[in-house]
């Protein structure tokens, strides 16, 4: 045995001291699907919370149709103060930007397929923001993303229709891009729900679809119909969606 | 939708029968030694290894279990790699706000050295010296849990054993 493997045995060895002996192939199946179960339940009573709160609110949500997956793309002239290609580099710390409930696209630019590389979630201000980070050299697809508020996790076009995500509304977003290659779709750093410790606003946020160079993710929100920000960023190009309290 | 599209198989869906959680039973049965002692390589000494298993055997099973992967273990080794950067991430976080409101510890660790210059890589880097130097895999076999090409999985093989024998050289020095 050479000396690193021999300094695994006692690194396995400190595991089992810190945390116990190996639980056994039973025990962590068992595990993983009671918090597959678990993780349903959860899904089921935030979604029909949602659905009460976002009715006594009086909100758009429920006007975006059942699965929260509605191909009509309303109008988005009304969308949020974005229509700006000028906000191109700007920071997520710039100053607050108005915000919407509308179904919001940033602004039209010449769409290609392009390639969705990252997701990272951070909060700034009070706001928690997500940013879809794209492949270098494909700024122009960012124009073309849009940012809907539903009622339910949305799908794209990939089936089954429903997913479980943690969230009182959700906000589905659009990128013509596809995910780097894997046979799975996504590859484990985008897959799963993507959460954040210090998250205020959204519960997690999960790419739901991935299907002929458009990717559809979901943004779980704690607040039915809190509003958000839509920014295009350069360099490397990235989508910024940005949630804010009520 | 074409096989050959890009596809995530949707979380939570679809249902699945008693069978289908028992064969997946059986085979993750198979696969758990291998992957322990993979998680153990890989996990940071406050992570439990078996905390890594289960959240990957989850990811798993909520996008229809075992059997939809071509390749089961690859699958799961890469997604406790990335587990495990993600709670390091997180715990380092968390190590450094306790730091500022807490006295230093003093206690010394109670594994050798050796292992604490292990301790010190990154997970990604512990994986890739667990492949290569103990389950001797090549380097596409490698590249294919990292998700990397095959070029990649070398460099970084390299640069990890260069980082631990640096860090064990130091204490050599030391001592």
């Amino acid at each position: 045995m050479t000396r690193l493997e021999d300094d695994f045995v006692v690194l396995d060895r400190a595991h089992d001291d810190a945390h116990g002996p190996a639980r056994g192939a039973d025990d962590v199946f068992d595990g993983a699907t009671a918090s597959v179960a678990a993780r349903r339940r959860r899904a089921r009573m935030l979604s029909a919370a949602g659905l009460v709160l976002v009715a006594l609110a009086g909100g758009v949500a429920l006007t975006s149709g059942g699965d929260g997956d509605d191909e009509t793309q309303v109008d988005v002239g009304a969308a949020s103060e974005g229509d700006g290609g000028d906000t191109d580099g700007a920071g997520p710390s710039d100053p607050q930007p108005t915000t919407t409930r509308a179904p919001t696209t940033v602004p039209a630019g010449e769409a290609t397929r392009g390639q969705l590389v990252d997701v990272r979630i951070s909060a700034q201000g009070g706001a928690d923001q997500v940013v879809f980070q794209l492949v270098e050299g494909s700024d122009e697809l960012v124009a073309a993303a849009t940012v809907t508020p539903t009622a339910a996790p949305p799908t794209g076009e990939c089936d089954p229709a429903t997913v479980e995500l943690d969230g009182a509304g959700f906000l589905a977003v659009r990128l013509p891009a596809d995910t780097t290659a894997d046979p799975e779709g996504v590859p484990p750093a985008l897959a799963g729900p993507l959460a954040y410790d210090e998250s205020r606003q959204i519960t997690a946020v999960e790419i739901t679809c991935a299907f002929e160079g458009v990717a559809v993710a979901a943004i779980g929100l704690v607040q039915p119909d809190a509003p958000f920000a839509v920014q295009r960023l350069s360099n490397p190009p990235r989508l910024l969606v940005e949630v804010y309290p009520r | 939708m074409p096989a050959d599209q890009h596809r995530l198989d949707p979380p939570g869906t679809p249902r699945r029968s008693r069978g289908e959680d028992e064969l997946d039973r059986a085979r993750f049965a198979a696969l758990y030694p291998e992957l322990r002692r993979f998680a153990s390589a890989t996990a940071e000494l406050d992570q439990d290894p078996d905390d890594l298993i289960q959240e990957a055997l989850t990811q798993v099973l909520r996008r229809g279990g075992l059997a939809r992967l071509d390749e089961p273990v690859a699958y799961l080794k890469r997604t406790i790699v990335h587990l495990a950067a993600n709670d390091r991430r997180r715990l380092g976080r968390r190590r450094r706000a306790l730091a500022q409101v807490q006295a230093p510890l003093s206690a010394e660790p109670t594994y050798p050295s050796d292992v604490a210059d292990l301790l010190a890589l990154e997970p990604a880097d512990r994986a890739v010296l667990w492949l290569v130097e103990v389950e001797r895999l090549s380097a596409e076999q490698v590249a294919e849990v990292l998700e990397c090409s095959p070029e990649a999985a070398r460099t970084r093989a390299t640069r990890a054993r260069r980082r631990l024998r640096r860090a064990l050289d130091e204490e050599e020095a030391r001592s």
